[in-house]
C-alpha cells in the first residue's frame, strides 16, 4: 500500500527518456529556436534585437521614454555605470546560456533517439550546431571573455571547472561551419536555418576577429550562390522602405531572423516582446511605450551634400527639429530618403499613418524630438503582423530580421576594404545606395517632404582610409536602428572616441547624458554577471574571472 | 423540621445554570437545578451548609440560617492551572503542560470583531507577530518565532483535529479556544509540519446547557487621516514642472502648461490637424467612444487638483450576524451557528461577503462510545477581484502596481474625475503619466467577481476499549471550489491605451484529507503519579485541479454577455493539475508525571512524504521535554504568595515540508503553447509546440529539520492575581531548503530545493497576566504579551559565499539575503545629506551625477569612486520586540477594554516614495517636492534639488527610502453595559449586552507611509516594504450581544 500511496510522479509532463526519439528531438529543436528570443527569461532586451545592447549603448539612439521608466535596467547602460548585479546584464546572459542549453539538449537527444533516419539525424545536429554557434557568438562580442559550453557539460561538477580565460573563437568557427557544411540549401520549414544562413554567421564571426581574406571567400560564395529557403536568391528589396513589411518577412533580402507569431490566443507569448517598449507612445502607432528614440547625431548623418554623405562633418550643423524650433520644422534641406523611414519626424507623414505628431513621444525633455520608425508596423499591418495587448503595447507577430542582404554586402565591402580591392567595395556600396535612390520619397501634400538626394560614389576609390570611412559610413546610415552599431563601433575600435564625443555633443541637449562616460578597455564590454562568478567557486575561488575594469 | 430552601444558581452574566450540583454539607442529600438555573432542596437544620458547584465554577458554600431562598452567583473557577488545554491530539491541564504554548484569551479577543483568525492573533499571544492589511476580508499574515525557512513560513492549522493552511475561511465566532504551540515539547507531534509553529483551533461544542444567542455588530471603517498622503494641486504642479526645467537648465516646455493654466483639456485629439485643440476644444467634436480609442475626443474642464484618494476611498460599512445555538444532555450535544459577514472595501466598488454554517454535534450512545462531527461550510463572494480573497494576498488584498492606493499616486491633479459629460477623464494627453485614474478602474472592475464553497470539518469516534485505555478515529477533510473571472475593458481615454477588451475566468476544486488513527493510554498510578502514552498514524492526501481560459475582441462591455463563448478571437484555455502530496506518518507520545512534582514527556514522529525521493523519504522527529513544579518542593509550599512555579525545558527536532514542491524529486520535460513553441513554419499562425526541460529534480533533497531548544518558567502569584510565562528559545533550522542556485552556465530550468542552508532564531517570549478587584465593583484584568527574536541567515548556499538580491517595484536590488545578516536586509546607497558648496561637490569621490544640490552618497570603501562596491546594508525589517497589552475593567454592568499593540525597532522600505518624491513617473508628487527639495535656501532638505533631468537619484536603492517602522496602535478600544437582569427578564431574555467599540483608534508612528503595519508582508525574502497595501481602516462598530 505505501509505495504506491507515497510515489507520485508529476502531471502535466514528461521524462527524458519518454521523448528521447524522434519527436522529442525535433520538438526539443523547436525549443533550441525559441532560444533566439530570449524569452524564456521573459525580459525585454534579451534577444539579438540588441535595441538596448547594439543601439542605446553607441550613437544611433537614446533610451528614451521616460527618464526612470525601466531606470534600474536600463539607465547605467546608457551612461555606461553598469554594475555586474544589474538585472538587465544577468538576463542577457541568461538568455544566452538558456540557448544554448537548449541547442545541447538537441544534441543529447539526437544522440539516444533511435529512431531519427540518419539524414534527418545530420540536418537536426547541424542546426543545433549552428544556433549553438550563434548563442556564443552573442555572448562573445556582449561579454568578450566568455566559456563555452558543449553537450558534454552536464554536471554541477564539469559547469563549474569551465573557465573563461580562453578566447572562444575556434569553438564558434567550429559550430558555424559546421552548420555551413552540413545544412541543406533549403529547408521545407520557412524558420530553419539553411546553408547560407549559416555561412553568413560563419563569414560575420572570421570579420569579427580581422580574417578578411577568410570572410571574403565565403561571403563571396554567399553573394555568388546562396538562397532564402524558398530557393530565392537573395537579393535587395527594391524599395528601401519594404525591407521591413510584413510580406517581406521571409523576403530575398533576408539572410536570417527570428520568426515571431501573433494571434495564437496566447496573448502574445509568441510574437516580439521587445518591440512592445520600442513602439511610439500615447496615440502613435503602437500605443506604449516610447523607447529607443534616435539620436540627432544619427540624423545629422542624414545630411547629404551633392548626394554624397558629409563623412567628417555631418554632426556640425543639425537637421532641425520641433524642440530646437517649434515655429520652423520639419527640416526641408537636402537629405538622404532613408532617414524618413529609418526615423520618425514630427510633421513628417509616418508609413501609413499620416503626420508623426508631438503626442507619440512620451517625454519630449528626456528622450528627445525623434522617432523610432524601422520596426514599427504600418496601419495597414494590424491583424496578421500585430495586435492590441492587454496593457495598451502591441504585440507584434512580424519577424525580427538577424542579418539582411544589405548587411551581408556591407560586411563583405569591408573585407574588399581591407584586402585591397576597393573596386569591389565600391561596387558594394553603390548596390545598396542605388536601391535607396530608387526609393520613393516622403511625400505630403503632393509633394516631397524634403529635399531628398542620393547619388552613388561615383569617383573610383583610390584611397583605403577614405575606402573604409566610406563603407562604414554607409552601414551606419543603411543598417542604423536594427542593433548593430555598438557592435560594430567596438570590432573598428573606436567605440571609445566615437562614444565620448557623442557624449559630449548630445548631453548638452540630453542632460540626462551629461557626466557619463565611455573608458576604454572596459565599457567594450558588460561585466560578467555576478551570480555568474560567484557560482563558480571551487574552494572558494571563481574559475569565471571578472572582465577587466569592473 | 425539613424544610424546603428554593432559589435560583447564576453566572456571571446573571443566566440560570442548568445541572449545577446543591449538596447540603457532610450529607448524600443532593439536588440539581433545573434548565432555567432553578432548586429546590430540603434542609432539616438551620446550622446547614449548601454547597452550590459546577463544572468550571468556583465552589460556593453557603450556611442557610432560617433562609427559605437562596439565591447564588457562582464565580467562574479563576483557577486556570486546573484548565484543560487542547495541545492537539491530546489535552492536559495547564499546570502540567511543559511545553510552550501559549493560549489565546479567546474571551477578550473575540470581542473585537476580526473577519478572519490571522487578524485576531495579533499581539494576543507571545512570540507570535502578525501583519495584516485593510482589505476587506483580508488575511492577516502570522509568524511564530521568527523564520524557520527562506519559503513559507505560515504555521500549521488545526481546526478540529483537521490540517489546514486555509484558516481564513473559518468563522472566528465559532471559534471555542485557540492555542498556539511554539516549542518543539509541544508541536513536534506534528512532525513535518510544524517546524513553523502550530495554531490550535477548536470549535464551539454543545453543553448539557440550551443556549441561543445572537451575537451582532454594525460597524463603519474610514482611513485615518494620517493614511493620506499630502500631494501637490494643479498651481503646484505647474510651479514644480517650471522648477524642473529651471533645475536641469532647459526651456521650460510642456503640452499642457506651456501658456499657463488652461480651463479645459482635450484627450485624444489630433494635435497636428487642430494643435490649439490640447488646452483650447472645439466642442462640436466631443465623443466619449467606449470601443474606440481612435473616435474619441474627450473634453474634461482643468481640475484644480484632484484628490484622488479621496477620490476612491469611502466609509465602508462592515457587519457580522451571528445565531448560535448549543445544547444537548449526557447522551448527546449539538452546536449549530449561522453567520453572515459582511464588508465593504474602504476602496470604492469592493465588497466581501461571506456566509458560514457550521454544525458540530456529539454522540455518547454508550458509555465505551463517543461518534460526532464537525463541519463548517463557508460561502464567499467579493467583487471588484477575481482573485481568491481567502488566500493570502488574493483577491481584494492589492498590492503593487494593480493597486487603487498606486494608481492614485499615479495620476497627476490636474486631470478631473470625470468630463463634461459625465464620462471618467483620462490621461492620454501628453505628460499627463500612463495610467488610467484609480476611479475608472475601480467602477470597471466592480464586475469582477470571485465566488468560493469551503468544507472543512470532520467525523469522528472514541472507543473506550477497556478502562483507560481509547482508540479513536477521525477523518477530516478541507476541500476548496472557486470560480472567478473578469473582464478588460478598453481604455480609449488611457495614455498606452487598451485597445482590444478580454475576459477571463477560472475554476478550480482540490483541497486534502486527512486520517487518523489513535491509541491513548492513562494510568493514575495514584494522586501523584500518572502515565500517558499515545500512539497514531496519520494519512495525509492533498491534491488541487484547476482550469481557466480567455478570449478577447467583446462587441458588447455589458456583464450580461461576458461568457468564454461571446469573444471574437481564438480562447486559449489552460489546466494545471497539480501532482499530489501523500504523507504517511506513525507518532506517539509518553507523558509521565512523578510526585505531582517531576513532569517528562517525551515524542516521536516518523514521517513519510511524496514530495522526497524513495531513498529520503522518511522523516523521524523526536522530541523531549522536562518540568520541575517547584512549587510543590517543601522549602516553597510554604510560602503562600507563590501557587504555583514550574520550570521546563524542551529540545526537539521538527520538520518541513512545506516549502518543497510535490514534483521535487523528477526532472521532467513540458509543453506548451506559451513557453515552448516557435513559428518555425513561419505562418504566423499557430506556432508548433516543442519540448523543453522544465525542472530539474533532485530525488536526494530530505527533510529540513529545524531544531530548536525551549526553556520557560510559568507561575501563578497571589491566588491567581499574577500569571506569568517567560520563555527563552533558540532555533536553528539545519538542512534548510533553498532553490538550488544554478551554475550561471546552466539553462534557465526550474530548479529543486535542495537542503544546503543554516537559519537561526533565538529570542523571547514573555505573558503576563493580573486580575483582581479594586474596589466591590471595580475589578480590572490586565495581559500582556512580549515578543522578541533575532534573525540570521547563517548560510544561504553551498559554498557559502554569494548572496540573494531581490528588487522590488522599478527598483532594482534594494534586498540582500546573505550568510550572517537577517533575512531581507534592505540594501544600497548610504546618503550622507547635500551637497551644499561647489567645493563640497569637487571634494567627493566621483559619483555619475553629483552638483550642488544632489544627494552625497558615502564613500563606503574610500576609494574615490562611488558605484557597486559603495552598496550597503541600509535597513533590517524585523522588529527588535512586539508587545501586546490587553486592559480590561468592569465597574458594575460597565466594562471597558482596550487593546494597545507596540511594534518597536524595525525598518520599512518606503517604496512609495518612489513614486511621490523621487518621481518616478510623470504623475502626483507629493507636496515635499517642493517644500522639501533643496534649494540655496532650503539647504537643511531631503530631497535632491529638482532637475527634469535628474535620471540617477531615483534610479538607485537608497537610505532615503528606508525609515523607522515602529508604531504604537490602539487597536481596539470598547465600552459595554450589561443590561440588568431583573429587567431582562421580564422580556424573557437571559441575558444582553450592548457595546460600542472603535478599532485602530490611534497610531503613533514617525513613519510617513499610509500605514507602518506591513512589517512582515509579502515573500519572506523580500519582506518590509511598502508596495501600495490597502491601509487599515479606523472602524467605529456598534454590537449587541444577546442570550436567550
Amino acid at each position: 500500500c505505501k509505495d504506491s500511496y507515497l510515489d507520485r510522479p508529476p502531471l502535466g509532463s514528461i521524462s527524458e527518456t519518454a521523448i528521447s526519439n524522434a519527436n522529442g528531438v525535433n520538438g526539443a529543436l523547436i525549443v533550441a529556436y525559441r532560444g533566439l528570443t530570449g524569452k524564456s527569461i521573459g525580459a525585454w532586451y534579451t534577444s539579438p534585437n540588441n535595441w538596448l545592447w547594439g543601439g542605446i549603448r553607441s550613437d544611433d539612439s537614446y533610451k528614451g521614454s521616460e527618464s526612470l521608466d525601466q531606470a534600474t535596467e536600463i539607465n547605467p547602460v546608457e551612461r555606461f555605470e553598469v554594475l555586474p548585479s544589474g538585472p538587465s546584464v544577468s538576463n542577457k546572459w541568461k538568455a544566452l546560456y538558456d540557448g544554448i542549453g537548449m541547442a545541447n539538449t538537441v544534441l543529447r537527444l539526437a544522440e539516444k533517439a533511435e529512431d531519427l533516419t540518419e539524414q534527418n539525424k545530420a540536418r537536426i545536429i547541424a542546426e543545433a550546431r549552428f544556433l549553438r554557434g550563434f548563442q556564443h557568438f552573442e555572448a562573445k562580442r556582449v561579454y568578450n571573455n566568455v566559456p563555452y559550453v558543449d553537450e558534454t557539460i552536464e554536471t554541477t561538477e564539469q559547469y563549474k571547472s569551465l573557465k573563461n580565460d580562453q578566447s572562444i573563437w575556434p569553438q564558434i568557427e567550429a559550430d558555424l561551419k559546421f552548420g555551413y557544411d552540413n545544412l541543406p540549401v533549403t529547408q521545407t520549414e520557412i524558420g530553419r536555418v539553411n546553408k547560407w544562413a549559416a555561412g553568413a554567421y560563419y563569414a560575420k564571426a572570421l570579420l569579427y576577429q580581422s580574417k578578411f581574406t577568410e570572410a571574403k571567400v565565403v561571403f563571396d560564395v554567399i553573394i555568388a550562390s546562396g538562397v532564402n529557403n524558398k530557393g530565392n536568391k537573395f537579393g535587395l528589396v527594391p524599395q528601401f522602405k519594404n525591407v521591413f513589411r510584413g510580406e517581406e518577412e521571409n523576403g530575398v533580402e533576408v539572410v536570417f531572423g527570428i520568426q515571431y507569431t501573433t494571434g495564437d490566443g496566447t496573448g502574445g507569448a509568441n510574437s516580439n516582446t521587445e518591440g512592445e517598449l520600442t513602439n511610439p507612445h500615447n496615440d502613435g502607432p503602437g500605443g506604449c511605450c516610447g523607447f529607443y528614440q534616435p539620436s540627432q547625431s544619427l540624423v545629422n548623418a542624414y545630411r547629404t551634400s551633392g548626394g554624397l554623405p558629409l563623412l567628417d562633418t555631418y554632426n556640425s550643423v543639425d537637421v532641425k527639429n520641433q524642440e530646437s524650433n517649434p515655429k520652423d520644422f520639419p527640416d526641408r534641406g537636402e537629405l538622404d530618403p532613408r532617414l524618413d523611414y529609418t526615423v520618425g519626424r514630427v510633421g513628417v507623414p509616418y508609413k501609413d499613418f499620416g503626420l508623426a505628431k508631438e503626442t507619440w513621444i512620451r517625454q519630449l525633455a528626456n528622450g528627445g524630438p525623434w522617432l523610432p520608425n524601422k520596426h514599427i508596423q504600418w496601419k495597414d499591418e494590424v491583424g496578421t503582423y500585430y495586435i492590441a495587448g492587454s496593457w495598451g503595447q502591441t504585440q507584434l507577430g512580424k519577424n525580427q530580421l538577424l542579418m539582411r542582404y544589405a548587411d551581408l554586402l556591407l560586411m563583405a565591402a569591408e573585407c574588399e576594404v581591407e584586402v585591397g580591392s576597393l573596386a569591389k567595395a565600391q561596387e558594394y556600396v553603390n548596390r545598396i545606395r542605388s536601391r535607396a535612390a530608387g526609393s520613393t520619397v516622403v511625400m505630403d501634400g503632393g509633394k516631397p517632404v524634403a529635399n531628398y538626394k542620393i547619388v552613388n560614389y561615383t569617383a573610383a576609390w583610390s584611397d583605403k582610409v577614405m575606402a573604409r570611412k566610406a563603407v562604414r559610413f554607409e552601414r551606419y546610415i543603411e543598417l542604423a536602428m536594427e542593433g548593430h552599431r555598438f557592435f560594430d563601433l567596438v570590432r573598428w575600435g573606436v567605440a571609445d572616441t566615437q562614444r565620448n564625443s557623442f557624449i559630449q555633443k548630445e548631453s548638452k541637449i540630453r542632460t540626462h547624458l551629461a557626466g557619463s562616460q565611455f573608458r576604454k578597455g572596459k565599457d567594450e564590454y558588460l561585466p560578467i554577471p555576478e551570480f555568474v562568478v560567484n557560482q563558480s567557486k571551487v574552494d572558494g575561488q571563481p574559475n569565471i574571472k571578472q572582465n577587466p575594469g569592473y | 423540621q425539613e424544610r424546603k430552601v428554593t432559589g435560583r444558581i447564576l453566572d456571571g452574566s446573571n443566566s440560570g445554570i442548568p445541572g449545577a450540583t446543591i449538596l447540603v454539607k457532610g450529607t448524600q442529600i443532593g439536588s440539581n437545578t433545573d434548565e432555567n438555573g432553578n432548586y429546590s432542596i430540603n434542609v432539616n437544620s438551620e446550622s446547614s451548609i449548601l454547597v452550590f458547584s459546577f463544572v468550571g465554577f468556583q465552589t460556593q458554600e453557603v450556611p442557610i440560617g432560617n433562609q427559605s431562598i437562596v439565591n447564588v452567583t457562582l464565580v467562574e473557577d479563576v483557577n486556570a492551572l486546573e484548565e484543560v488545554i487542547v495541545t492537539g491530539y491530546t489535552s492536559e491541564k495547564k499546570k502540567d503542560i511543559i511545553g510552550s504554548v501559549s493560549v489565546v484569551n479567546t474571551k477578550t479577543t473575540l470581542q473585537q470583531p476580526s473577519s478572519n483568525l490571522g487578524n485576531m492573533l495579533q499581539g494576543r499571544a507571545s512570540g507570535v507577530t502578525v501583519s495584516g492589511t485593510g482589505a476587506p476580508g483580508g488575511a492577516a499574515k502570522v509568524r511564530i518565532r521568527g523564520f524557520t525557512s527562506f519559503g513559507n513560513n505560515d504555521p500549521l492549522y488545526i481546526i478540529d483535529g483537521v490540517p489546514t493552511d486555509n484558516a481564513n475561511a473559518l468563522n472566528p465566532q465559532d471559534v471555542e479556544s485557540i492555542q498556539v504551540l511554539k516549542d518543539p515539547v509541544s508541536a513536534s507531534i506534528y512532525g513535518s509540519r510544524a517546524a513553523n509553529g502550530v495554531i490550535v483551533v477548536t470549535t464551539r461544542q454543545g453543553g448539557t446547557k440550551t443556549e441561543i444567542s445572537y451575537d451582532g455588530y454594525y460597524g463603519i471603517q474610514a482611513l485615518p487621516k494620517r493614511a493620506y498622503p499630502s500631494m501637490i494641486n494643479t498651481q503646484q504642479y505647474y510651479e514644480y514642472l517650471q522648477k524642473a526645467a529651471e533645475g536641469a537648465g532647459i526651456p521650460f516646455k510642456s503640452n499642457v502648461f506651456q501658456n499657463g493654466i488652461p480651463k479645459y483639456l482635450v484627450t485624444n485629439m489630433n494635435v497636428n490637424q487642430n494643435p490649439g485643440d490640447a488646452t483650447n476644444p472645439n466642442f462640436d467634436k466631443y465623443n466619449y467612444d467606449p470601443y474606440s480609442y481612435d473616435k474619441t475626443y474627450q473634453i474634461a474642464e482643468l481640475s484644480q487638483g484632484t484628490d484622488w484618494f479621496h477620490e476612491i476611498t469611502r466609509n465602508a460599512p462592515v457587519q457580522s450576524h451571528q445565531v448560535t445555538a448549543t445544547g444537548g444532555s449526557e447522551k448527546g450535544s449539538y452546536a449549530l451557528g449561522v453567520n453572515y459577514f459582511g464588508s465593504d472595501g474602504i476602496f470604492k466598488e469592493t465588497n466581501f461577503n461571506r456566509v458560514t454554517v457550521r454544525a458540530n454535534t456529539r454522540f455518547k450512545p454508550k458509555k465505551w462510545l463517543t461518534v460526532g462531527q464537525n463541519l463548517q461550510v463557508a460561502f464567499a463572494r467579493s467583487s471588484g477581484s477575481s482573485g481568491n480573497p481567502l488566500d493570502l494576498g488574493g483577491g481584494l488584498d492589492f498590492a503593487g502596481e494593480g493597486s487603487p492606493w498606486y494608481n492614485s499616486y499615479r495620476v497627476p491633479p490636474f486631470i478631473p474625475v470625470r468630463d463634461i459629460q459625465g464620462n471618467f477623464a483620462g490621461t492620454s494627453l501628453g505628460e499627463a503619466g500612463s495610467n488610467l485614474t484609480s476611479p475608472v478602474v475601480l467602477a470597471r472592475n466592480k464586475d469582477n467577481k470571485f465566488s468560493g464553497l469551503t468544507l472543512l470539518g470532520n467525523i469522528y469516534a472514541q472507543i473506550e476499549v477497556i478502562k483507560n485505555v481509547t482508540l479513536s478515529s477521525s477523518f477530516g477533510i478541507d476541500q476548496r471550489f472557486g470560480n472567478g473571472y473578469n473582464f478588460n475593458f478598453i481604455t480609449p481615454e488611457k495614455a498606452e491605451p487598451i485597445r482590444n477588451n478580454a475576459f477571463s475566468e477560472f475554476f478550480f476544486r482540490g483541497g486534502s484529507w486527512t486520517w487518523t488513527n489513535s491509541l491513548q493510554y492513562k494510568l493514575e498510578i495514584n494522586e501523584n503519579n500518572s502515565l500517558k502514552l499515545f500512539a497514531a498514524t496519520e494519512s495525509i492526501f492533498d491534491q488541487f485541479r484547476s482550469i481557466s481560459g480567455n478570449r478577447t475582441d467583446y462587441d458588447f462591455n455589458d456583464p450580461s454577455f461576458w461568457s468564454l463563448n461571446t469573444g471574437k478571437n481564438l480562447p486559449q484555455n489552460n489546466g494545471s493539475p497539480s501532482t499530489p502530496r501523500t504523507l504517511y506518518s506513525i507518532f506517539g507520545k509518553v507523558e509521565y508525571q512523578l510526585n505531582n512534582r517531576y513532569l517528562f514527556s517525551g515524542t516521536l514522529r516518523r514521517d513519510a512524504s511524496s514530495v522526497f525521493g524513495p531513498e529520503s523519504r522518511v522523516g523521524i522527529f523526536p522530541a523531549v521535554g522536562l518540568g520541575w513544579r517547584i512549587s510543590e518542593e517543601g522549602f516553597l509550599k510554604s510560602i503562600s504568595a507563590i501557587n504555583d512555579l514550574k520550570i521546563r525545558a524542551g529540545w526537539g527536532q521538527l520538520g518541513s515540508q512545506r516549502n518543497v514542491g510535490s514534483s521535487n524529486a523528477y526532472s521532467f520535460y513540458g509543453a506548451t503553447l506559451t513557453g515552448t513553441a516557435y513559428d518555425i513554419n513561419g505562418t504566423n499562425g499557430l506556432p508548433v509546440i516543442g519540448y523543453r526541460p522544465t525542472v530539474i529534480g533532485n530525488p536526494s533533497t530530505k527533510w529540513e529539520a529545524a531544531e530548536m531548544v525551549n526553556v520557560g518558567i510559568d507561575g501563578s502569584l497571589w491566588g491567581g492575581r499574577l500569571d506569568f510565562s517567560v520563555e527563552y528559545f533558540n532555533n536553528t533550522t539545519k538542512d534548510l531548503l533553498v532553490g538550488r542556485q544554478p551554475n550561471g552556465l546552466e539553462p534557465t530550468v526550474g530548479q529543486p530545493q535542495i537542503n544546503v542552508g543554516t537559519m537561526s532564531n533565538k529570542g523571547v517570549d514573555a505573558q503576563l497576566s493580573t486580575k483582581g478587584k479594586i474596589t466591590k465593583d471595580l475589578s480590572f484584568d490586565i495581559g500582556l504579551t512580549f515578543t522578541h527574536y533575532v534573525n540570521e541567515a547563517i548560510k544561504i548556499d553551498a559554498d557559502g559565499s554569494s548572496a540573494l538580491l531581490f528588487g522590488a517595484g522599478r527598483l532594482g536590488n534594494i534586498q540582500k539575503v546573505e550568510g550572517g545578516r537577517p533575512l531581507a536586509s534592505f540594501w544600497g546607497w548610504q546618503v550622507d545629506g547635500i551637497f551644499q558648496t561647489q567645493a563640497e561637490v569637487d571634494a567627493h569621490a566621483a559619483m555619475s551625477y553629483k552638483r550642488v544640490g544632489s544627494w552625497k552618497l558615502r564613500d563606503i570603501n574610500n576609494d574615490g569612486t562611488i558605484n557597486g562596491d559603495d552598496q550597503t546594508y541600509i535597513g533590517n525589517p524585523i522588529p527588535k520586540f512586539q508587545m501586546g497589552t490587553d486592559i480590561s475593567l468592569k465597574f458594575k454592568d460597565f466594562d471597558f477594554q482596550t487593546f494597545l499593540f507596540w511594534n518597536y525597532g524595525n525598518d520599512l522600505y518606503n517604496y512609495t516614495k518612489w513614486s511621490t518624491h523621487l518621481r518616478g513617473f510623470v504623475g502626483g508628487y507629493s507636496t515635499d517636492v517642493l517644500t522639501d527639495s533643496w534649494t540655496p535656501t532650503n539647504t537643511g532638505a531631503s530631497l535632491p534639488i529638482l532637475n527634469a533631468n535628474d535620471t540617477y537619484s531615483g534610479a538607485i536603492s537608497t537610505s532615503f527610502y528606508v525609515e523607522d517602522g515602529s508604531f504604537l496602535r490602539a487597536r481596539q478600544m470598547q465600552i459595554g453595559y450589561t443590561l440588568p437582569a431583573g429587567l431582562l427578564k421580564k422580556i424573557g431574555v437571559g441575558r444582553a449586552r450592548i457595546y460600542l467599540q472603535g478599532q485602530n483608534v490611534f497610531t503613533i508612528t514617525k513613519y510617513s507611509g499610509p500605514d507602518p503595519d506591513i512589517g512582515i508582508l509579502g515573500n519572506e525574502l523580500q519582506m518590509g516594504v511598502d508596495q501600495f497595501r490597502t491601509p487599515a481602516p479606523r472602524t467605529i462598530i456598534f454590537g449587541v450581544n444577546l442570550g436567550l
